[in-house]
């Protein structure tokens, strides 16, 4: 009997002795989780949209996926993120496909998402619509900002009563946002890189490849930086990086693509004898409105031309060369402006595009045919970017050109953070990114919203593949005669393969003499 | 032997068993006692060791699904309460009032889940425009309908829902046109 007791008591001893352990273990654990949030993002089904569904030939499905707002408070406020899966048409063993879009800010154009759905070989094609944008909730959109558009039309890019309207609407816009109870500095591309690691999470991809168009690259290489399981490739068409300074790019990328059409006329002699140097007659034409501004009249609309706006609008058609035609006639239109008696009609050809665009989205950002969440842009504006870029670059390379100065250097982006009041982002978020998963990357050479060294920006991927295309811009949809299709399925299918693109890299068009 | 003995015998065994020492009893008593104080302060302890433990592990998740219930997303299960297309007649006072006559007439107002509004009459394609954007804010609804020349600044309005039937109420709106087509009449969901 004595026995017994002593041994119970010395159970009980080591009873006790490993409860406390579980409890320090626990409490380890407990603590843990502040810096390593613990949460399942969760997908659920919901009817497609009617754009969604009709956009593709694909059997298509749609749904939810439901992740913390702030990963750092993972039980707190929960947000959703559209996502839609077009199913292959036939059972294939291609891994599926994530696309995240094509600019920061901007709803799927499921026009040119479907289209290009329908030409990859085979892959799902899983979307997911950023957070802030779309379909996904909450969306981001600014009906303040785009109050002022009219404003826009009229009124010199500098001035005082406009830029004062601006900064009114984007602080209404923020304000109702806070006041509904959304954190704004959740939306920058840190938590949405990790949205697409949980996406592939909550679909349990054990294989899986990305592409995206435009800026939203940032989301995809912040996704990266984790090494996500099972990512196998990545395409991406006119990246942005984490480091690129909107306001220093407009002023590189944009005089890149000039010369870039400078050097495409010089190879072809009809051109080059009628418009021998284009970079002088892009800088004369911004100068001639600069000197003596003029209003006319697109669809019943004023529109006042001064040389900012042309500068803008220029850019703008840059960006927006989706078709060979429009090239074809890119060298006759900018003499056009520079020395012709009457520029009217090219004139109203370059600004036209501004009556339907996002306030300041003309010149300003790359895509401003579809509609913009513009809260989810300056988001990642002023959390990732605005914070880390140089003060003093815009200014030196602007010089003594006005345009220049009033678009970029002091124009109306600079005055967005202070209205727009959001926590920076770590640095680290803006550093180069080093990963071993294949990249392809598709430079067009005509994209002033391109990077202006793609090379020195993807030198931390060990498996990278340029594709430097003369004839290219900033494409939302494939541009024909070229399209990115083939490089880009060859590239799916063996990412560890240099694609063959002999269309792309070898066309070149024959200019038009007459203006648009 | 006799029963007698036998029975004195029997006694004698009995009493030897109750005879004891009380001292050495004394002891025992008290060492029982203590190890009853040993083993229910070593359970007391196992017992709050294990709360701890089930506290620390459980506690996170029930704390995180109560706020959870508290933290709903922004917008209803699959798209945001308002969504859907919908119709409205402008009589020719109606139209009137705006300045814009010719206003008259069918309108159609679709507005999707990812906040886009599409508004045009059902025949003077040229009063519609393009996609504008709306907002909700609880009862309140603000958009850029009709923006551009027809319509400059944002027309902010409450909101409200019953079956087939969405009636917007003014707030402000610096666009006659757009009051016009909106706070009219109630719209008639199609």
């Amino acid at each position: 009997m004595t026995r017994s007791i002593t041994e119970n008591v010395g159970h009980v001893r080591r009873c006790v002795l490993a409860a406390t352990a579980l409890t320090l273990l626990a409490a380890g654990c407990t603590f843990g989780a502040s810096s390593q949030p613990s949460y399942s993002p969760t997908f659920a089904p919901v009817d497609c949209p009617a754009e969604v569904r009709t956009s593709t030939s694909r059997e298509t499905k749609c749904g939810y996926l439901t992740v913390p707002e702030n990963r750092s408070e993972p039980s707190g406020r929960q947000i959703r993120l559209f996502v839609f899966r077009m199913e292959p048409d036939l059972p294939t063993e291609a891994a599926p496909v994530v696309y995240v879009g094509d600019d920061l800010g901007y709803s799927f154009d499921y026009r040119d998402t479907g289209f290009m759905a329908d030409h990859l070989d085979g892959p799902e094609v899983i979307g997911l619509e950023a957070r802030g944008t779309g379909y996904s909730e909450p969306n981001l959109s600014c009906p303040e900002v785009e109050g002022i558009a009219p404003q826009t039309l009229t009124k010199p890019i500098d001035d005082p009563g406009l830029r004062a309207a601006f900064v009114g609407a984007v602080k209404a816009c923020h304000d109702r946002l806070a006041v509904q109870g959304v954190d704004l500095s959740s939306y920058g591309v840190d938590e949405s890189g990790a949205d697409v690691v949980d996406l592939a999470r909550a679909l349990g991809l054990t294989r899986w490849d990305v592409i995206s168009k435009g800026s939203t690259s940032r989301i995809v290489l912040q996704a990266m930086r984790s090494n996500p399981a099972g990512l196998r490739s990545v395409v991406l068409s006119d990246p942005e990086f984490p480091d690129t300074d909107p306001t220093t790019q407009a002023f590189q990328g944009t005089r890149a693509s000039v010369g870039e059409l400078d050097d495409l006329c010089k190879e072809d002699p009809s051109c080059v004898r009628m418009f021998p140097d284009l970079t002088s007659s892009f800088d004369r034409a911004i100068r001639r409105f600069e000197e003596r501004p003029v209003t006319v009249r697109v669809s019943g609309v004023r529109i006042r031309v001064d040389g900012a706006r042309l500068l803008r609008d220029l850019r703008n058609l840059f960006a927006g060369l989706g078709d060979i035609p429009a090239v074809k006639h890119l060298p006759a239109t900018i003499a056009a402006l520079a020395d012709a008696p009457d520029p009217t009609s090219s004139l109203r050809a370059v600004v036209a595009p501004e009556i339907t665009a996002p306030t300041f989205c003309a010149g300003y950002l790359p895509f401003c045919s579809g509609l913009v969440s513009q809260g989810a842009y300056y988001s990642v504006l002023c959390r990732n970017i605005a914070p880390f870029a140089s003060a003093s670059a815009p200014e030196g390379i602007t010089g003594d050109a006005a345009a220049w100065t009033a678009d970029y250097a002091k124009g109306p982006y600079q005055d967005v953070c202070g209205a727009w009041d959001v926590e920076p982002a770590d640095a680290s978020t803006t550093t180069p990114v080093s990963s071993p998963v294949p990249v392809l990357v598709f430079n067009g050479e005509l994209d002033p919203f391109g990077a202006t060294d793609v090379r020195k920006e993807i030198g931390g991927f060990s498996n990278a593949f340029l594709l430097d295309l003369a004839v290219r811009s900033h494409p939302v949809a494939a541009i024909p005669p070229c399209p990115d299709d083939n490089p880009r399925n060859e590239f799916l299918a063996h990412p560890t393969h240099m694609p063959s693109a002999p269309c792309g890299e070898n066309f070149r068009p024959t200019f038009a003499m007459s203006p648009l | 032997m006799s029963i007698d003995s036998r029975l004195r015998e029997g006694l004698q065994r009995s009493m030897s068993a109750i005879a004891t020492d009380p001292d050495e009893h004394l002891e025992d008593a008290r060492r029982q006692g203590h190890r009853r104080v040993v083993i229910r302060r070593a359970l007391t302890s196992a017992g709050v060791a294990a709360v701890v433990v089930l506290v620390a592990i459980l506690g996170p998740a029930v704390l995180g699904a109560l706020r959870g219930g508290q933290r709903e997303p922004i917008s209803s299960p699959s798209t945001l309460p308002i969504v859907g297309d919908y119709v409205v007649r402008l009589s020719p006072a109606d139209a009137g009032g705006s300045g814009v006559p010719h206003a008259a007439g069918t309108w159609v107002l679709k507005l999707q889940g990812d906040g886009v509004l599409q508004l045009a009459p059902l025949r003077n394609g040229n009063l519609g425009g393009g996609p504008s954007q709306f907002q909700l804010t609880g009862s309140g609804f603000i958009t850029t309908a009709l923006a551009g020349a027809a319509c400059p600044g944002v027309g902010s309005y409450t909101w409200f829902r019953s079956g087939s039937t969405l009636t917007f109420s003014l707030v402000t709106d610096p666009c006659p046109l757009r009051v016009a087509i909106f706070s009219s009449h109630p719209w008639r969901a199609t």
